[in-house]
């Protein structure tokens, strides 16, 4: 390999981890959101908890899910640093104003949505990788219903299994203990399927200035700085965030909070396993409408329901449309 | 489509439709995720349905605990 490291490749490699870093802060909530809430732990203590099981995720998972987003979605050729850039600021661009405006929208979705539309930018629509997008595109879809069915499912055997139990006291006190169980499988989950993410993007820069090999697999140095940048993230700030969460939810009791994290959980294993790269927001939203549901679908919020619809349609063609942006600017520039 | 899907039997029936609409589209590879994911839809709108006709048709309050029974709660149900 012939490649150098230049200044803006480290540039561009920050701007990568600080974007990993956000993640972890921002997604914190949705795994210990329900153990704060129960008073399982303290939301320090929880936080804590989340960011190790985040960081030793790359000790359980492959790293498919990064060559997905570094090889699946446009074609080596169009890889350049301006590509990468324009595509991450697409992605950061999003997020910020869907945070502004209140839609909980992927960060995933959005980093896919702006490297497709920096590539487009660059090289035309011929520039898209249409098997690697048609995968993504598909379980946009099908990662939400999947939770959604786990959730519904565990739910129902779990209600069946303890149905002659007597003292819901005494079951919820024993489910508060498994939820530590069922919060570290999805921060491990989380931890796998989107601290990948931004290995792909550096791994995708790597292949672009000729560094690594395409063929060659993610080095070590990326796999562990992703996830250190996630697990500081959850761990620097993710406990604020949290304490909103935990009163948003606090109508799940630890039985339903566990039956929710567990169904999300086995989604992002699944999905991290096969190289997909799927929402984890969507889905442990999908997985508490599936346990709410079980109740009585009245107790779901349909009006938020309706907003994460909206995000999943607006995101991709949102950062698309900022990176090409980007990407045209920064081609007028030099 | 509103009071459709405000029924759980209704709702797990949309469900069915979106995940088995999504073999259109998906892999070969990860056909049987569709398959198994509207399966479990369906199967779960079938039996809300008929725990729907059964509680209508049923004798009248008794699925509602008012035959002197209190109705079932559980740890969830707060």
């Amino acid at each position: 390999m012939t490649g150098v490291v230049t200044p803006a490749l480290i540039f561009i490699v920050f701007v990568a981890l600080c974007f990993d870093f956000v993640n972890g802060f921002h997604d914190a909530a949705n795994s210990i959101a329900t153990v704060v809430s129960t008073r399982v732990l303290s939301p320090r203590l929880a936080v804590a908890w989340a960011a190790f099981f985040n960081f030793i995720a790359f000790l359980v998972f492959g790293t498919k899910v990064a060559s997905t987003i570094a090889k699946g979605v446009v074609t080596q050729n169009v890889l350049s640093e301006s590509v990468i850039f324009a595509g991450l600021l697409g992605a950061i661009g999003w997020d910020l104003i869907t945070w502004w405006l209140g839609l909980p929208t992927s960060s995933s979705h959005a980093l896919v949505g702006g490297m497709a539309g920096a590539a487009v930018a660059k090289a035309g629509w011929s520039s898209l990788q249409g098997e690697g997008l048609r995968k993504i595109g598909v379980f946009i879809v099908l990662s939400p219903l999947i939770g959604l069915a786990l959730g519904v499912s565990f739910m129902l055997v779990v209600m069946w299994a303890f149905h002659r139990t007597k003292g819901v006291a005494t079951l919820n006190r024993a489910f508060r203990r498994t939820q530590l169980l069922s919060a570290a499988a999805f921060s491990l989950g989380h931890g796998a399927n989107d601290a990948q993410k931004t290995m792909g993007v550096i791994f995708a820069l790597l292949i672009a200035q000729h560094i690594v090999p395409a063929s060659g697999s993610v080095p070590l140095w990326v796999v562990l700085s992703a996830h250190t940048a996630i697990g500081l993230g959850t761990l620097a700030g993710g406990w604020r965030i949290v304490k909103t969460m935990g009163t948003r939810i606090t109508h799940l009791q630890p039985m339903g909070g566990m039956c929710a994290e567990s169904a999300a959980a086995a989604t992002l294993f699944f999905t991290s396993v096969q190289g997909i790269p799927v929402s984890t927001t969507h889905t442990i939203a999908g997985a508490i409408v599936g346990v709410g549901a079980v109740r009585r679908l009245s107790a779901v919020r349909w009006g938020l329901a309706g907003r994460v619809v909206w995000a999943w349609i607006l995101t991709i063609p949102g950062a698309f449309g900022i990176a090409w942006l980007v990407h045209m600017v920064l081609r007028g520039v030099t | 489509m509103k009071r459709l899907l405000s029924t759980r039997h209704g709702f797990f029936a949309v469900a069915a439709l979106v995940s088995w609409a999504t073999l259109l589209v998906i892999e070969p590879e990860f056909r049987w995720v569709s398959l198994a994911t509207g399966g479990i839809y369906a199967t779960l709108s079938i039996l809300f349905g008929a725990e729907h006709l059964t509680r209508d048709r049923g004798p009248r309050g008794r699925s509602r605990g008012a035959g002197g029974r209190a109705p079932r709660t559980h740890p969830d149900s707060s």
